[in-house]
């Protein structure tokens, strides 16, 4: 479960933008969207070139710790069996490497039939590279093992491949779209080995990788064997690093880029007055106050009530992600099986102070926030709870700490509340299975996700949930876990952090899709 | 200075101050989604369920060869992703020593010639307002003005020719020669005062010498020692020092390296970008003595 | 009135006026730290002369609150790194044999460290604040000033009067401290005022990097910072405490000019001896 910097999806970004198109009024052209609309038919050739505040570290899907800055560059270079591509949260995955597939009636036998296609090497893909790469994204030393919980692969013939699972898990169709289940030529990998494999990737998707300067840039060309005929329409595509938000700014306003991704929240609406079309796409994470649930007085349900109360989501919503944030009403990530009917928490003081007095602090007690200092909106919304607790009693002590220092005290429980940098919480599924898992399912592991949080009944539900082989008992186990876990409040929930990518208006047909990346076979850009 | 226990030490308390500090690198790297299973084969792969003097003793061999070992965030050896940011560093610093020295000489002068008078003050005064800026917001400004405004050069990109390091790197030279050059201008000028005080240049002056030949053979060559050791100072303290101008201007040198690897808990890249910048320190101490021998034949070396 | 007594005299007027309008913005401005989430973003007026910062805080009243910190941090940073540094480098050159080898080995390993590691280090160790960041200035601060007093010691071991005091018999404190320190500490206090300077700008690239005062403390490299992620939007927030920040260090300068023309420090030589 991504704790890192992944994932995203597509959703309303129209809404917000017609919003605040409205808001902005009196302002020259204010565009913006989910998506850049196509104009005319596309053309073939040019270069893409685009700032991207990632920096890729390791291209091999057996090994990756698949953050944002590598899965954006695997999805262009590998396929999977099959994938999410378009911009809906609720849309079935479609057919990638797989043409067609069947379930059994047990939902414990999956059934693909392979497309012709070859490697980037010309090397045809065989049954047998499909076997070896699930096989590997399977094993139990795999960081990403717990999405794939395959008992057997079989290859009847070269065409074909039968998963067998020991129980139904109806989430693997979408996790067979994640890239951690690329498909990769097992003689090359096995001839590079691990670490070579990861900096000279080969795969049967869109594009290949010709040239990879570390902290700089990273090109990519078209995969001459790609097996979509016609496709991708790009001639070149330049993924440069470029850290600084300003600078990214800059780049796309001059011209030096076409794309910019992780525009700051404040700069969307200025760069949209400035005639640059920014796109807002709803994402896969969750920004929540994360509470240490084993410590006192965070231990009382009362306790942590009273800091959902008593935290002002509306106002933070609005100063530190400049009203482009929805309001979580769940503390899950907002996907597939979202239920909207969940009740968020109001700004109620007087509540916070009622619930607070009859619990184990009445006088209230001093809690140690720790967040990633560089982080603007984390510190906006660090203070804004410092100052709204402090009217209930809750005396919040802020401490900074380097990304890395932060990620080890949650994960070692060294903490007391932690905010992680907010579109870094996600899920890398469509749907709600890994979140449920991790969140409610998973304490023997990792403390489930080092809340320390335990409830017995959202454990049976999420499980239920992950396995049931009926679609409405899923989603019903589905929507009542959320409203399950909202009245315990493990954390506190804030907001659901969109993407903001500014595009220029040559560029078409760019579009995040379900989890968090841009498919770039597509994308063509114009004189 | 006895350049292999210093950087014995060097290296010795970066593995010691890195080891201390808390925070896993392999649990940061798998993030949240990892069963301490993964992160006990990953640590085992990597190494790091070794005892502590194994593996600094491994560091330290590999080292003096040129063997960094395997990067924990990259996946790949050290030296494929420290070895091509040395020439981005290098090539930044000497780009923007050279823009501190253009632009520090004629000012130090100046103001050395007109001691005490408005244009002296001038330059001093001017010279504080730079120097007490901060380098990022020094460099946004630029960005601003130039790339924006003017169009003339790119907000960011290090590029792949030779031709398009210089321009991209002409920004970031430019941002940190403005904060290094008020430094060199008052040292300049102080001892460019002390010289042409001194006795022997009244009496070059006395015997009727050109002032252009007094100034330039005479008094610059005699002010430039203390100049060259004060440049192999800034060179240390640039190493490092340049990871705000690289992270505004996107250039991928060491010192963005350096804090990334810190924050990742990368220890085969903290270690072995702390030896280089040992190695490098010393080389320029090295330097500054040569040169100084070369400006001023009293010195020996 | 000589021209360096008149520097020393415009320096403290600056340093004076920041520190005086500190005194007056704790009681006339509104708290530093009290947020106006209705009022984020507001450009210079007549109600907030340096206008208002994200969360709607007044940022002159910020600037001035963080006058104490930064004052004091950087003065605090500077002199705690001279007394050891000077303290170090005498006893070095004065003894020397092994202790000064190892003093001053010890000292290159500090010079030759990054810098960021350091504060990293001991920030992830104390915990974050200011007090980490004085601590990581020290660390690495003192290395300089035991270069400086351990190359004036050794050329001043063998002059005239120290012998000489030798010869009479004196104690080795008393020389040290009675005759040579004198001597040492000159040099080191004068570099030292242009040295507060760079600390405060030191501070400023650490909260850039978070490692400096906590939220919602004022400091002005953190409101420097913090700003910079709105300097596109809202220039004030950055540019506006940038200038107060100049004018300090325009005023310390002028104060460092003035007293090394008074003590009559020869700065040429000075240079020459940091080298080795």
């Amino acid at each position: 479960m991504p704790y890192r910097r992944t994932g995203i999806a597509v959703l309303t970004g129209l809404l917000a933008a017609a919003l605040l198109a409205a808001c902005g009024g009196g302002t020259k052209s204010s565009t913006g969207g989910s998506t850049t609309v196509a104009a005319g038919p596309p053309q073939h050739g040019g270069t893409l070139t685009m700032a991207r505040s990632y920096d890729p570290q390791n291209l091999n899907p057996f090994t990756c710790a698949c953050e944002n800055g590598s899965l954006q560059v695997m999805v262009q270079v590998f396929d999977t069996l099959v994938s999410y591509a378009t911009p809906d949260a609720t849309a079935k995955p479609v057919p990638d490497l797989a043409t067609s597939w069947t379930i059994s009636p047990d939902g414990k036998t999956y059934t693909f039939k392979l497309r012709a296609a070859q490697f980037s090497n010309g090397q045809p893909v065989t049954a047998q590279d499909v076997k070896y790469s699930l096989g590997r994204a399977s094993a139990p030393t795999s960081a990403y093992g717990g999405l794939y919980p395959i008992a057997g692969i079989e290859t009847p013939n070269s065409g074909t491949v039968v998963l067998k699972l020991k129980t139904p898990a109806p989430g693997l169709i979408y996790s067979l779209g994640f890239p951690a289940a690329s498909i990769a030529p097992e003689s090359a990998v096995k001839s590079e080995g691990d670490a070579g494999f990861g900096q000279h990737p080969i795969g049967s998707g869109p594009f290949i990788v010709t040239r990879w300067l570390h902290g700089q840039e990273l090109d990519l060309a078209p995969n001459p064997h790609y097996w979509h005929t016609g496709l991708p329409y790009l001639h070149s595509v330049k993924l440069m690093y470029v850290p600084n938000d300003n600078t990214r700014i800059l780049d796309v306003r001059t011209g030096t880029a076409d794309v910019a991704d992780e525009i700051p929240f404040g700069q969307v609406k200025p760069l949209r007055e400035s005639g640059v079309n920014v796109i807002v796409t709803p994402s896969s994470a969750i920004d929540t106050v994360i509470l240490n649930n084993s410590v006192a007085p965070l231990n009382n349900l009362k306790v942590r009530q009273a800091l959902a109360y008593a935290t002002p989501v509306s106002s933070i919503a609005k100063v530190a992600f400049a009203e482009l944030a929805p309001i979580m009403n769940t503390v899950m990530p907002k996907l597939k099986y979202w239920n909207s009917a969940v009740k968020p928490y109001p700004y109620d003081l007087a509540r916070a102070k009622q619930l607070l007095a009859s619990s184990p602090a009445p006088h209230g007690f001093t809690l140690q926030l720790n967040i990633v200092g560089s982080d603007t909106p984390s510190k906006e919304t660090a203070q804004i709870i410092q100052a709204a607790w402090a009217q209930v009693g809750v005396k919040v002590e802020i401490k900074e700490y380097d990304y890395g220092t932060i990620q080890s005290r949650w994960a070692e429980g060294h903490y007391q509340g932690t905010l992680l940098i907010p579109d870094e919480d996600t899920s890398d599924l469509p749907v709600d299975d890994e979140y449920a898992h991790g969140l409610f399912d998973n304490y023997a592991a990792d403390k489930n996700l080092y809340s320390y949080y335990q409830n017995a009944q959202a454990q049976k539900l999420a499980v239920e949930a992950l396995t049931a082989n009926s679609e409405s008992t899923r989603s019903a186990a589905f929507h009542e876990l959320q409203e399950v876990s909202m009245a315990g409040v493990p954390s506190v929930p804030l907001v659901w952090a969109p993407y903001r990518t500014a595009v220029r208006s040559n560029v078409h047909a760019f579009n995040y899709v379900l989890t968090g990346w841009f498919p770039l076979q597509e994308v063509w850009v114009g004189k | 200075m006895d350049a292999v226990p210093v950087l014995i030490g060097v290296t010795l308390v970066s593995f010691a101050l890195i080891h201390l500090t808390p925070g896993d690198p392999v649990r940061i790297l798998l993030g949240g989604h990892a069963t301490p299973a993964n992160v006990a084969a990953l640590r085992h792969t990597l190494g790091l369920d070794r005892s502590l003097p194994a593996q600094y003793w491994q560091f330290l061999s590999g080292a003096f060869t040129g063997s960094f070992g395997q990067s924990i965030e990259y996946r790949t050896s050290v030296s494929s992703i420290v070895g091509p940011r040395i020439g981005a560093s290098a090539l930044l610093i000497g780009y923007a020593l050279l823009v501190t020295i253009l632009l520090a000489v004629p000012l130090a002068f100046l103001a050395a010639l007109a001691r005490d008078r408005a244009g002296d003050h001038a330059i001093r005064l001017g010279t504080t307002v730079t120097f007490a800026m901060p380098s990022f917001w020094v460099g946004l400004i630029l960005s601003l003005l130039i790339s924006l405004q003017l169009g003339w050069l790119p907000p960011s990109g290090y590029g792949t020719t030779f031709a398009q390091h210089v321009e991209g790197l002409t920004l970031p030279a430019i941002t940190i020669a403005l904060s290094l050059s008020p430094l060199l201008i008052r040292i300049l000028r102080s001892s460019l005062i002390d010289t042409l005080g001194a006795e022997y240049v009244s009496a070059m002056r006395a015997r009727g010498q050109r002032e252009r030949r007094v100034l330039g053979r005479h008094v610059l060559r005699n002010s430039l020692t203390s100049t060259v050791t004060l440049l192999s100072l800034f060179f240390a303290v640039m190493l490092s020092g340049t990871v705000v101008v690289e992270n505004v201007f996107a250039i991928p040198g060491l010192g963005s390296l350096l804090v990334a690897s810190v924050s990742a808990r990368d220890f085969p890249i903290i270690q072995a970008l702390t030896f280089i910048f040992g190695v490098a320190v010393i080389l320029a101490g090295l330097l500054a003595d040569v040169a100084q021998a070369a400006i001023d034949p009293r010195v020996r070396l | 009135m000589n021209p360096g007594s008149a520097s020393v005299r415009v320096g403290l007027a600056f340093v004076a006026f920041v520190v005086l309008a500190s005194a007056i913005g704790h009681f006339a401005l509104p708290a530093p730290d009290a947020q106006n989430l209705a009022q984020t973003l507001a450009a210079p007026s007549l109600g907030h002369l340096f206008g208002t910062d994200d969360l709607g805080r007044d940022v002159l009243s910020r600037t001035l609150a963080g006058t104490w910190i930064d004052l004091g941090v950087a003065f605090g940073a500077t002199y705690l790194s001279v007394l050891i540094g000077v303290l170090a480098g005498t006893v070095a050159g004065y003894i020397g044999g092994w202790p000064e080898r190892v003093i001053m080995r010890l000292a290159d390993v500090v010079i030759a460290f990054p810098f960021i590691v350091l504060v990293i280090a001991v920030v992830a160790v104390l915990g974050p604040g200011i007090k980490g960041a004085a601590i990581g200035l020290v660390v690495a601060g003192w290395a300089f000033y035991a270069r400086l007093s351990h190359a004036e010691m050794r050329s001043l071991r063998e002059r005239e009067f120290i012998q000489a005091a030798r010869t009479l018999g004196f104690s080795h404190r008393r020389i040290v401290l009675r005759h040579a320190l004198p001597n040492i500490v000159r040099p080191s206090l004068t570099y030292s005022v242009s040295d507060t300077v760079l600390n405060i700008l030191y501070i400023a690239s650490l909260s850039y990097l978070g490692l400096g005062v906590q939220p919602p403390g004022a400091e002005w490299g953190v409101i420097i910072a913090d700003g910079q992620q709105y300097l596109l939007t809202a220039w004030w927030i950055s540019t506006l405490p940038g200038l107060v920040v100049i004018l300090v260090g325009i005023g310390l300068v002028l104060i460092g000019d003035g007293t090394a023309d008074r003590f009559r420090v020869n700065r040429y030589r000075l240079q020459r001896e940091l080298a080795r």
